[in-house]
C-alpha cells in the first residue's frame, strides 16, 4: 500500500512542476513594473517624498524580489539582444533598451547612450524631467522630438545626445536578430528563487511563501490560507448535506413503480440541475434575506459587525457565523444535490442488472434491504471520488456564490486581486488551485485503492 | 418508451431563428423607409452590424437616434418599436411590464407598458435585449465548443489510437527535441513585440499575430521532423516507442487541474481589456480536457472492434481508420458530450457576464441583465425573465445530452 502511495505521489510531480512554470511565467510577465508596485504597497503612494532613501528602497526590493538574476535555469536569446539586461534595474530603461535593441541590435551604441542619459541625469542637468522621459522613449519621433526640445534648451548635451542616437540609427543591422543563441544561467536564478527560496527573506512557494499582496503589503502566505479554510468550510458542510440527502434519494428513485411520480421527480431533479448557482442565489436573497419578504437571515458577511473572530473559539466562531451561512450553504448544496442524486440513480440503474441483486431478491431481501445492503458497496467508488473533487472546487467553484453572498472566502480575495491587478495573489490562488486539483486526484487514487485491493498492484 | 429530442431541438430552432432576426422583430428603427428618393432598410443592417450609422442630410444616425419623430416619405417600422440599444427616455428607472401610473393633468392615470418585458434603470427595453442576449450566448458557445472539440478530439484520437506504443525513428525524435529550441526562438522569442503590439491595437489583431507565430512554430518543427526522416533513412537507425498516450493524458491533467473560472480570471487581470474574442478561445481552451478524456476511451472501446481489424488489414492508411472508421462510430457519445459541454460553457459565460468579469462593457447578455436586476431588487422583471431563459437554454442542452445518451445505450 505505501509502495503504492509513493508511485503514485511520484507520478503527479511532474504535473506539479508544470503547474509551477505556468504560474511562474505568469509572474515574470506579467504587465507594470513589480519594484515599484510592491514600494506603493509598503511605503504608501508618496514613498518618493519619506524620509526613506528611495533609490535605496527600491534596489533592495529589486534584490529580494530576484530580479537582479536572469529568468530561468538556461535562455535563448537573438545574438543582438543583451543577456545581461537584468543587471539595469530602472523598469522603464530596461524595456526601452530591450525595445531599441529589438529595432536596431548594436548593443554597444544603446548602451553607450543610456550610460551617457544617465550621467546627465545624476549630474542634476537642467533638462532633468525631459532626459527621465527620453530614458522610456523607444519610438523614433518621440525620441527626435525630446532630443530637439532639450538641445533647443541645452544645447551641449543635446548634440551629444543627438549624435549618440543617430549613431544607434545609422549601425542598424537586423541579421544578429535571427541568429539564436542558448546562454546557460546555472541555478541562481529567478525561477529558482521563486520555487525554492533563497534561505533568508525568500522561503519559496515549496514553504509556502507567495511574496507580498500589491495592495495591502502584507505576505500573501499570512491570510490566502485562512481565507482557503473558510471557503472550504462552507463547501465541506454543504457537500457533506448534499450526500447525505443525495444518495437515499438516488436509491429511493430506483424503487419508484409509477411512471408519474417518477416523471415528476425526475423533472424536479432536472430543474435543480439545470438551474445556475448565480440565480439560486439571487432568488434566495430575494425571498429569505429581504425586508419587503422573509428578513430570516442576514445577506452578506460572515460575521456581525464589530465581531473579531480571533478573539473566539473555533466552536463559538461556527454558531455566530451560522446564520450567515446558511443561504451560501444551500445555494450550493442544491446544485450538488441534484447532480448526486442523478448520478446515484444512474449508476444504481446499472446495478440493479446484476446477478448479484437478483440474488438478494430471491434470498428474500425487500428492494429496499438488497439496495441498503448490497447495491450500496458497489456504488461507492464513482460517489467517493466525486467527493474528493471538494478540494479543487474549493478554490474556483465557489466564487460566485462567495461574491454574491459577501462571503470572505478565497473566490472573494480572487475577485479583488483580479480588479486591481493585484498580481502575485491571483497567482497564489492559481498555483493552490492547481495544488489541490493534484491532492484531490491523488486522494481519489489512495481512496480507490483502500476500498477496491485490486488496484493496489 | 424511448424519449425524443425533436421538441427541444425544435425550441432551439426557434430561439437561434428569433434572436438572429431580433432587429427585424423590434427595434426602433424602422425596417425600410424611404427618404429623398433614396431606399434605406436600417433594421436589416442591424443583422450584420447593430453599430451602423446612415448619414442623411448631414445628420448621423445611429441606434440612438430619434427615429420616430422623422419625416419620411413612406416607411414601414418594425412589429414592437424598441430596440436593444435604444434608450426610451420616458420609460426610465425600471418600468414594470404590467402597468404604470402617470400623473397627467393632476389626475392619476393607468397606462399599459410600451414593453412588453420592462425597462430598466436606462430605460432599455429588456425584451429586446433579452433577444440580443440569447444571441450573443449561443454565438459564444457555438464557437467555444467548436474549439474545444476540435482541440480535445483530436488528442483524445491520438491518445487513444496508438496508446503508449506510437513508433518513431530515432533521427526523427532527436530532430523533434532539436527543432522546439529554434521553434519557439523564431516563433515566439522574436515576434514576442509584434504579438505585444497586435494585442495593443485589438484583441483580433493579436490573435492573428499568435496564429501567426503557431504558424512558424509548428512548421519548423514540421521541417526538421522531416529531415529526422531522411536521417533515419539513410543511416537505418531503428524505432523507440514514444508514450505518447501518457504524453498526452498529462497534459490533460495539466489543462484540467485549474478551474476555468481561475484562467479566465488570471487572464483578464492579465490582458486588463475585455474581449469577446479572447473568451471564446479562453472557455474553448478551458473545457477541451472533457472531450479529450471521452475521445479516448470511445477510441479505446471502438479499437478493439473486428471491423477495425480488417480495415488494418486491408491496408487502409491509419489517419483514415480514425476519421472514417473510428470516430463516426463515436459520435453518439461525443454529440452528447458537446450537448453537455454546450451547456456548461453558457453557464460560464453567464456566470462570467453577470459578475462582469471578461465580458467587454456595453455588451447585451442575459447574465448582464440579470446582474442590473440584483442591483434594483423590486424590479422582478429583470430576474425572472432572463433567469427563465438561461434556465431554459441550459435545461435544452441538458436534456438533450441526456436523452442521446439513454438512445445510443438501450439498458
Amino acid at each position: 500500500m505505501l509502495l503504492f502511495v509513493v508511485k503514485r505521489t511520484l507520478r503527479f510531480i511532474p504535473i506539479l512542476f508544470a503547474i509551477a512554470i505556468l504560474g511562474f511565467l505568469l509572474t515574470a510577465y506579467m504587465p507594470g513594473d513589480p519594484v515599484k508596485k510592491n514600494l506603493i504597497a509598503r511605503y504608501g503612494a508618496d514613498y518618493k517624498n519619506s524620509v526613506l532613501d528611495s533609490k535605496q528602497l527600491q534596489s533592495n526590493i529589486y534584490k529580494e524580489l530576484g530580479l537582479d538574476k536572469p529568468l530561468f535555469y538556461f535562455s535563448i536569446n537573438s545574438y543582438n539582444a543583451c543577456d545581461t539586461l537584468f543587471k539595469i534595474q530602472d523598469y522603464d530603461q530596461r524595456k526601452a533598451m530591450e525595445r531599441l535593441c529589438y529595432m536596431y541590435g548594436c548593443w554597444e551604441n544603446i548602451q553607450t547612450y543610456f550610460n551617457t542619459i544617465n550621467t546627465y541625469i545624476a549630474n542634476n542637468s537642467t533638462e532633468k524631467k525631459a532626459l527621465i522621459n527620453l530614458r522610456k522613449e523607444y519610438e523614433n519621433k518621440r525620441i527626435l522630438l525630446l532630443l530637439s526640445r532639450i538641445s533647443s534648451r541645452n544645447n551641449r548635451q543635446g548634440i551629444n545626445l543627438e549624435k549618440l542616437y543617430a549613431n544607434i540609427v545609422s549601425s542598424k543591422s537586423l541579421t544578429g536578430n535571427y541568429i539564436p543563441t542558448l546562454n546557460l544561467n546555472g541555478y541562481e536564478n529567478q525561477f529558482n528563487l521563486w520555487l525554492f527560496g533563497n534561505g533568508q527573506q525568500r522561503k519559496g512557494i515549496i514553504r509556502g511563501d507567495f511574496g507580498y499582496s500589491l495592495r495591502t503589503g502584507e505576505p500573501i502566505g499570512q491570510f490566502i490560507w485562512k481565507k482557503l479554510g473558510y471557503s472550504l468550510e462552507l463547501i465541506l458542510i454543504a457537500v457533506s448535506l448534499a450526500f447525505l440527502f443525495a444518495i437515499p434519494t438516488g436509491m429511493r428513485l430506483t424503487r419508484i413503480k409509477s411512471k408519474y411520480s417518477q416523471n415528476v421527480l425526475n423533472i424536479l431533479i432536472y430543474l435543480m440541475y439545470s438551474i445556475p448557482g448565480y440565480l439560486v442565489a439571487t432568488l434566495l436573497i430575494f425571498f429569505f434575506a429581504n425586508t419587503q419578504t422573509l428578513y430570516w437571515f442576514p445577506e452578506s458577511g460572515l460575521y456581525p459587525i464589530g465581531y473579531h473572530p480571533s478573539e473566539h473559539s473555533y466552536w463559538a466562531n461556527l454558531r455566530t457565523g451560522m446564520p450567515y451561512m446558511i443561504l451560501p450553504i444551500l445555494t450550493y448544496a442544491i446544485s450538488a444535490f441534484a447532480f448526486i442524486s442523478k448520478l446515484t440513480k444512474n449508476i444504481t440503474t446499472d446495478e440493479l442488472n446484476f446477478d448479484y441483486y437478483k440474488t438478494a431478491l430471491a434470498k428474500g431481501l425487500s428492494a429496499k434491504q438488497a439496495t441498503r445492503k448490497h447495491v450500496l458497496k458497489n456504488i461507492l467508488i464513482p460517489l467517493v471520488t466525486l467527493f474528493t473533487q471538494i478540494l479543487p472546487v474549493a478554490v474556483g467553484g465557489t466564487l460566485i456564490v462567495e461574491l454574491i453572498f459577501q462571503y470572505p472566502g478565497i473566490g472573494q480575495v480572487t475577485y479583488d486581486a483580479a480588479l486591481n491587478a493585484n498580481y502575485p495573489v491571483i497567482i497564489a490562488v492559481f498555483t493552490i488551485s492547481g495544488l489541490m486539483t493534484v491532492a484531490a486526484y491523488l486522494l481519489a487514487d489512495i481512496v480507490y485503492a483502500l476500498i477496491n485491493p485490486k488496484l493496489r498492484h | 418508451m424511448k424519449k425524443g429530442i425533436k421538441w427541444h431541438l425544435r425550441i432551439l430552432l426557434i430561439l437561434l431563428l428569433v434572436s438572429f432576426f431580433a432587429p427585424i422583430i423590434t427595434n426602433n428603427k424602422p425596417i425600410y423607409f424611404k427618404l429623398n428618393d433614396i431606399h434605406h432598410f436600417p433594421a436589416f443592417k442591424d443583422l450584420i452590424n447593430p453599430n451602423h450609422t446612415i448619414i442623411i442630410d448631414g445628420r448621423v444616425l445611429n441606434s440612438s437616434s430619434d427615429w420616430r419623430n422623422m419625416k419620411y416619405q413612406s416607411v414601414l417600422w418594425a412589429p414592437l418599436r424598441n430596440g436593444a440599444m435604444a434608450r426610451d427616455p420616458h420609460n426610465q428607472d425600471f418600468q414594470s411590464p404590467l402597468k404604470r401610473s402617470v400623473y397627467n393633468d393632476g389626475k392619476i392615470k393607468e397606462i399599459t407598458s410600451q414593453h412588453i418585458l420592462g425597462t430598466d434603470r436606462q430605460g432599455h427595453d429588456v425584451f429586446a435585449q433579452l433577444l440580443s442576449g440569447i444571441k450573443y450566448s449561443l454565438m459564444i458557445g457555438f464557437s467555444s465548443i467548436i474549439l474545444a472539440a476540435a482541440l480535445g478530439i483530436l488528442l483524445g484520437a491520438v491518445s487513444g489510437f496508438y496508446q503508449n506504443v506510437y513508433k518513431i525513428g530515432k533521427g526523427a525524435l532527436i530532430a523533434i527535441c532539436i527543432s522546439l529550441l529554434p521553434a519557439w526562438f523564431y516563433g515566439f522569442s522574436i515576434r514576442s513585440y509584434a504579438i505585444i503590439d497586435g494585442f495593443q491595437e485589438n484583441a483580433i489583431n493579436g490573435t492573428l499575430q499568435i496564429l501567426f507565430s503557431l504558424l512558424i512554430f509548428v512548421g519548423i518543427i514540421k521541417i526538421f521532423t522531416w529531415l529526422g526522416k531522411r536521417i533515419d533513412k539513410a543511416f537505418e537507425l531503428g524505432f523507440i516507442n514514444f508514450p505518447i498516450d501518457n504524453f498526452i493524458t498529462g497534459i490533460t491533467e495539466i489543462f484540467s487541474s485549474v478551474p476555468s473560472i481561475i484562467i479566465v480570471v488570471t487572464v483578464a487581470a492579465i490582458t486588463g481589456g475585455k474581449s469577446t474574442l479572447i473568451l471564446i478561445i479562453l472557455l474553448g481552451l478551458s473545457s477541451w480536457p472533457v472531450f479529450a478524456r471521452i475521445t479516448r476511451g470511445e477510441v479505446l472501446r471502438l479499437k478493439g472492434m473486428p471491423y477495425i481489424e480488417s480495415a488494418t488489414a486491408l491496408g487502409i492508411k491509419k489517419s483514415k481508420i480514425i476519421t472514417h472508421h473510428i470516430l463516426i462510430n463515436a459520435m453518439p457519445t461525443l454529440t452528447v458530450a458537446i450537448a453537455f459541454g454546450f451547456g456548461s460553457v453558457l453557464l460560464a459565460e453567464s456566470a462570467l457576464s453577470f459578475l462582469n468579469i471578461g465580458v467587454p462593457d456595453h455588451t447585451i447578455t442575459l447574465g448582464a441583465l440579470l446582474r442590473s436586476g440584483r442591483e434594483h431588487i423590486q424590479a422582478w422583471w429583470l430576474i425572472v425573465f432572463p433567469g427563465a431563459m438561461i434556465f431554459l437554454l441550459i435545461y435544452l442542452f441538458n436534456q438533450i445530452g441526456d436523452r442521446i445518451s439513454e438512445r445510443s445505450n438501450p439498458v
